[in-house]
């Protein structure tokens, strides 16, 4: 059966890489003594997989991953088991079955975030809320990707919006498209002219679901309906 | 801080599963390992003492490694002190500071710890409130080129001394004794070495007139080792790293000491009497790693695994008890004759087969005791290429005593017939492209065996060595790495030096050494400008051969390995006479009657 482990990571746990994430929760399902199916063949291996990898240093209040588990097993416990060998940097906050086969990685449609500003004074919150409306407003804006790149951020923006010093950005996650927020935050800073350190907090991750757009929990009720 | 511009952040992060919080201790102590994070955390030393310290209910243990060059320039430029990851407390406060020194290379990295941590640099410059530097691990068998920089060190194996340690310590501080009281009851205990007690002279060749102790400690210094080593503290909760390290699975220590008497290895000597775990002990620590971590890989930590009297049974008994949690056990390194049971376990396809056979000629096996033949090796390449298998490793050493071109040349024969060998299984039994790994090292003779007296290789002929083999292995499917000889020249150095050369390892300090093993960080001139500043020839510690009567500059240590016995060996290594292992036959080596019940104590 497939089951879908939604959960948070903050603290130290926000610095480790995809494939270090994948290992912790290989190695967190056998220290729970989870009753998962493994791989065949001479390297067996834990049948995981995650919706959309999060960059290094980015914390996450709604990232989900899935796993293979024996027909019929109980997974009403998997949650405390799991939390019970995590440490508090990384905890479950949901698990529940999904029926179907289709990858939680192909149904990925976005995801918010938060950016919270470490910013030095109430001018340089305005002055990031002016370009944040900017932006919006436009067309197209043309900003540096990682790798240095010019990209064109408007069509992978879905929805921003400015709380004080924290920007709320609801951004395109496809496979054929997608903006990092980081990417985002360093637009903002450079055009607003402001000097700032910044925290990314993936808050949930969005996929097209039943001919909409709802978070990954949405399967949950889907599986429970019956379709 | 700003992490952006950091490589690895989780290096630095510390949080890890199983990692100890403690409110406070009357006795802080940081346990630094001289090398990154991923190396570091690899090391078995560090996890053990982390437990047997953390079990002290006044002793509180945190972990500190040495910050990668971007994260050095980071703390310096933001005027921070280098931490423990634990509670990121800041080195000077601790008050004891023990360093794992496992090999020579990571020396300019101490320096670099104890320089960010902010503790005085020289042990003659620190007060009462700065911390006791402790330095343990493999190269406390030699640790006069670091002495300047050490408190005291702990010679042999630490997890019983270092309790003591800690129970003097706190013992002084409650009757109020002062720093230099405590380091002199400190060297009273068995495996205690306080440089500041022991006074050495110098006679006009440079070599060592004598060495005189001071203020009623011992003559000589004992190394320590534990006697119930079966029933020692494991580990058994260890830190589960959440980035990749360099071993990262569950190692089981099955064994200490070596009873195979290889004349270059330093560690078969300094390791001795053998002492094995029990199964059943091994086993119940098994359970309680993989159940505390998740590992999904066993490996047999020792030696020499092959020789674990019960090997078979053990690995037999691992794999049926984790089988169902998909949890592999890996072969030990193996002997040839535990390969068998390597091909019983179907697992050679997967890894192909490792054999270490140091030298090119039985000759000059027989030289070093390398108990391995020609045979051996090919009849076991036969036999693992016929079950599918088609890599193969080598390890060599070129350099070694007594050797000739004719050692050298022997060294390409045997890469030829293991080709032969793959060729002869018809092909479709035999497995994909043949792949051979030659790896040459370059003899560094080492404190403690049988050839510290001898004279390194220069330079200049080693490299000659290293090119001609790689014209020679110039095949295909065969690949050839070598070491870089200057580094191995730095170790040998330091490996069989004296105090004089705490200076010269503070001046290539000062001038930017850091992280030496690291071949990109490494810079041999910079030693050379440091051993010229202060006026020292390297040479005199390399290519310069000892009389059996010189007084090396650890002679005041006790490696309880005799003197005569080293001597022994040497002279059966001249005329390349094997000497059997320990298991057939007891060679005196000292410990007879003194901790090794090989032969029931006897010889
Ligand atoms: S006392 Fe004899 S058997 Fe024991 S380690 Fe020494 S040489 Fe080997």
């Amino acid at each position: 059966m497939r089951v879908v482990l939604k959960y948070m990571r903050k603290g130290a746990a926000n610095y480790i890489s995809h494939l270090d994430m994948q290992r912790a929760f290989g190695r967190a399902v056998r220290r729970a003594g989870i009753d998962v199916v493994y791989s065949q063949g001479f390297n067996p291996h834990i049948l995981m997989s995650f919706a959309s990898p999060l960059s290094v240093g980015y914390a996450t209040n709604g990232d989900y991953l899935e796993m293979r588990m024996q027909d019929g097993a109980d997974i009403s416990t998997v949650k405390s088991d799991l939390n019970a060998v995590f440490t508090s940097d990384i905890q479950i906050l949901d698990v529940f079955e999904v029926t179907g086969n289709k990858k939680l990685m192909s149904l990925n449609d976005s995801a918010a975030y938060s950016i919270s500003f470490t910013v030095e004074n109430e001018a340089d919150c305005v002055k990031i809320k002016d370009t944040v409306q900017k932006i919006s407003q436009s067309e197209s804006y043309i900003a540096n990707d990682r790798r240095g790149k010019p990209v064109d951020i408007v069509p992978l923006i879905r929805q921003l919006s400015v709380d004080g010093s924290v920007l709320y950005a609801l951004l395109k996650n496809t496979n054929d498209g997608a903006l990092n927020p980081a990417v985002l935050a360093e637009a903002v800073l450079s055009e607003a002219g402001v000097a700032a350190d910044y925290e990314i907090c993936r808050l949930e991750c969005y996929g097209k679901i039943g001919g909409g757009v709802l978070p990954f929990t949405a399967l949950k009720e889907k599986a429970a309906a019956g379709c | 801080m700003k992490w952006n511009d950091i490589e690895k952040p989780a290096r630095y992060m510390g949080g890890e599963l199983n990692s100890i919080y403690k409110e406070d201790a009357k006795l802080r102590f940081a346990l630094c390992f001289p090398d990154v994070y991923e190396v570091g955390m690899s090391n078995l030393a560090i996890h053990i003492l982390y437990e047997v310290l953390n079990s002290m209910e006044d002793v509180y243990a945190q972990r500190a490694f040495c910050p990668w060059v971007d994260m050095a320039a980071k703390l310096r430029q933001e005027e921070k002190a280098l931490t423990t990851l634990e509670c990121g407390q800041p080195l000077h406060g601790f008050d004891m500071v023990g360093f794992n020194l496992s090999y020579e290379m990571c020396y300019s990295n101490v320096l670099l710890m104890l320089d960010l941590g902010r503790i005085p640099m020289l042990a003659a410059d620190r007060g009462e409130n700065d911390p006791i530097v402790i330095g343990g691990g493999a190269c406390t068998v030699n640790p006069e080129p670091i002495a300047d920089f050490f408190d005291l060190f702990v010679v042999g194996e630490g997890e019983e001394v270092i309790v003591e340690l800690c129970e003097l310590y706190l013992n002084c501080e409650k009757t109020g004794e002062s720093r230099k009281e405590f380091l002199r009851l400190a060297a009273n205990i068995q495996g205690v070495y306080v440089p500041f007690f022991y006074q050495e002279s110098y006679a006009e060749s440079g070599e060592i007139a004598s060495v005189c102790a001071l203020e009623g400690v011992p003559e000589k210094v004992k190394r320590r080792f534990v006697e119930d080593f079966d029933g020692a503290r494991a580990m058994h909760r260890p830190v589960l790293p959440y980035i990749g390290t360099v071993h990262d699975r569950c190692t089981l220590e099955i064994m200490r000491g070596c009873a195979n008497g290889c004349r270059f290895c330093q560690a078969g000597y300094m390791t001795r009497p053998v002492r094995e775990r029990s199964v059943e002990r091994v086993m119940a620590q098994a359970e309680s790693v993989i159940s505390a971590t998740g590992y999904d890989e066993i490996s047999l930590c020792s030696l020499s695994s092959g020789d674990y009297s019960h090997i078979s049974e053990l690995m037999q008994a691992l794999m049926d008890r984790f089988e169902k949690q998909r949890v592999s056990v890996a072969l030990p390194s193996l002997r040839v004759d535990s390969f068998r049971f390597a091909e019983k376990l179907q697992q050679v396809r997967r890894t192909g087969v490792t054999f270490a056979p140091e030298a090119g000629t039985q000759r000059l096996r027989d030289v070093i005791n390398k108990n391995i033949t020609d045979e051996d090796i090919l009849g076991t390449v036969y036999n693992a290429f016929a079950s599918g298998a088609s890599t193969v490793k080598l390890y060599f050493m070129i350099g070694l005593p007594t050797e000739t071109m004719e050692d050298i040349d022997g060294i390409v024969e045997l890469v030829r017939a293991i080709r032969e060998e793959y060729y002869r299984v018809p092909k479709p039994e035999r497995g994909g492209s043949l792949s051979i790994t030659v790896s040459a090292s370059c003899f560094v003779p080492k404190a403690g065996t049988p050839f510290q007296w001898e004279a390194q290789e220069g330079i200049d002929s080693l490299r000659e060595k290293q090119w001609y083999l790689k014209d020679k292995l110039r095949m295909k499917g065969v690949r050839f790495q070598y070491h870089d000889a200057y580094l191995s020249f730095l170790e040998a150095v330091f490996a069989r030096g004296d105090r004089r050369l705490s200076a010269v390892l503070r001046a290539a300090y000062e001038d930017g050494a850091v992280f030496d093993a690291w071949q990109d960080h490494f810079s041999f001139e910079r030693y050379q400008k440091a051993f010229e500043g202060c006026g020292i020839d390297p040479a005199f510690y390399t290519t310069r051969k000892r009389s059996f009567n010189e007084i090396l500059p650890y002679s005041h240590i006790d490696s309880l390995i005799s003197g005569e016995y080293l001597v022994r060996e040497c002279e059966k290594a001249y005329s390349a006479q094997a000497t059997p292992s320990c298991s057939q036959k007891c060679a005196a080596c000292g410990l007879q009657g003194a901790g090794c019940h090989m032969h029931g104590g006897e010889e």
